[in-house]
């Protein structure tokens, strides 16, 4: 497939591009109609919508296959909306309303001195999130991404970064293992915030297996990795959207990541294991929002 | 950006509306809404950022556009059909409107431009089928009431705008 057809991939840089020229161009009283027309269209991505739905079979077993395929409309609805809110937000600077929802843990978070773990998932918009955070909050934060799969989608994303972040948000892309943890652990020794979404594990990366709905899947050893040998807490922290432009930002207790043994991984496992169980709660009770549009879990395995 | 902390009736500050009928709705309703302190919150004040007005607005136009085309196909159509294809008409030709080149830089935003276009093909549709027989006229006569509605809430806004909450709060830079 040549270059330019690759554009218009489900990752392609054509829907990115058409995106920023919707959000330059659509009318706010017409953003229902729009949002509702992207996720019908979205909806015809068979593996996206294959992965939503066998996701939903796991977080609402005895579902009707009908009902989840409605659920998987409302999982896109609810995506087309959050990518449209962070393209606004780039674009015109345009904040959502924000509700902070365990605000002990945002303020225990704010006032931890020394470096600390965010951990979070991909709900919500993990962008606005971090632009939002750094807004309000006069710690500096360094934001892990994954890159994009498409060459000219990723230089695409990196230009928009570039034009957009503020100063005190830096934008790291994992694509170099052992460099990027070098540097994370210097900004969290520097007393930053790293911010690292931690349910979905990218080719290269460590994990550690964990049951989750039932099935087991693998969550990412890094950034329980990188706690235990920078020695901060990490702060599960939700981005969940409540309805048009309108989000909660839900703080959790912290996790610590204690060195016990000689043995790392079941040191790990305790770690991983609460993050897995907080995650699988915010997932039961906002799966609309879990923007995982690959199955978790191996079928021939679960 | 400004933004209000804490105050979950800022929720209801005018400047929140783009249309003056929903300003001045929203005014009565900050007004009657009680003071308390919602911790954590945070308001943005952003002319279009409610969901009652987006989602209200896109409703009447989406109905009453799928109205105006149903009218002149339900003639020739059974009327399943014709509401069918009345309606993905609509939504399509709405589409074009967002998406149709526009003048000038197209890497500029052009919101202005295509909510004009916008509401200028539901005027001229109201007028047209507000002379036509039958219950059409009744759906052109509302749109047309609606107009002239939110055109008087228009004048007393800009009467009153001395007296209405300016979204007094902080400024943010993100």
């Amino acid at each position: 497939m040549t270059r330019w057809a690759k554009r218009f991939l489900i990752r392609g840089v054509f829907w990115r591009e058409l995106l920023r020229y919707s959000v330059l161009n659509c009318p706010p009283f017409l953003e229902p109609v729009a949002i509702a027309a992207s996720s019908f269209v979205i909806l015809l991505w068979g593996p996206g919508r294959r992965g939503v739905m066998r996701n939903l079979a796991a977080i609402k077993p005895r579902s009707w296959a009908v009902t989840n395929f409605l659920r998987t409309y409302r999982v896109f609805w609810n995506f087309a909306w959050t990518i449209t809110d962070t393209v606004r937000f780039k674009e015109f600077r345009t904040s959502p309303d924000w509700e902070f929802v365990g605000l002990e843990h945002w303020n225990a978070l704010q006032a931890h001195p020394g470096g600390a773990i965010i951990i979070t998932a991909h709900m919500g918009s993990y962008d606005l999130g971090a632009h939002v955070f750094a807004a309000v909050s006069d710690r500096r934060i360094v934001m892990v991404r994954a890159p994009e799969s498409d060459p000219d989608t990723q230089e695409f994303e990196s230009r928009r970064h570039e034009v957009s972040a503020a100063d005190s948000l830096r934008i790291d892309f994992n694509i170099k293992s052992t460099d990027l943890a070098i540097e994370l652990l210097h900004a969290l020794e520097a007393g930053h915030l790293v911010a690292i979404q931690g349910d979905r594990v990218t080719p290269g990366i460590g994990s550690v297996p964990v049951d989750f709905f039932g099935k087991t899947t693998a969550i990412p050893a890094g950034p329980f990795a990188l706690a235990m040998a920078s020695r901060v807490p990490i702060y599960p922290l939700f981005i969940i959207r409540k309805g048009r432009r309108s989000y909660a930002l839900q703080a959790c207790p912290p996790i610590l990541v204690e060195r016990r043994s000689r043995n790392r991984d079941e040191d790990l496992r305790p770690a991983v294991q609460a993050w897995a169980r907080q995650l699988e709660e915010i997932v039961r009770n906002h799966w609309q929002q879990w923007f995982t549009f690959e199955a978790f879990y191996d079928e021939a395995a679960a | 950006m400004r933004v209000v902390r804490d105050r979950p009736e800022a929720r209801w500050l005018p400047s929140r509306f783009r249309f003056a009928a929903f300003k001045l709705a929203a005014w009565m309703l900050y007004r009657a809404a009680p003071r308390r302190r919602q911790p954590g919150l945070v308001v943005a004040i952003d002319r279009d950022q409610t969901a009652v007005e987006s989602y209200s607005m896109a409703i009447v136009i989406v109905t009453a556009g799928t109205l105006f085309a149903f009218d002149p196909l339900q003639r020739y159509l059974a009327w399943p059909l014709a509401a069918t294809i009345a309606f993905i008409s609509v939504v399509i030709f709405l589409h074009v409107i967002i998406t149709f080149p526009p003048i000038g830089a197209w890497q500029n935003s052009h919101i202005e431009l295509k909510s004009f276009v916008t509401i200028f093909f539901l005027a001229a549709a109201a007028i047209h089928f507000a002379t036509a027989d039958g219950w059409i006229r009744y759906v052109a006569w509302l749109i047309l009431a609606a107009m002239s509605l939110n055109a008087a809430a228009a004048i007393v806004v800009r009467l009153a705008k001395s007296r209405m909450p300016a979204g007094d709060g902080e400024e943010i830079n993100p």
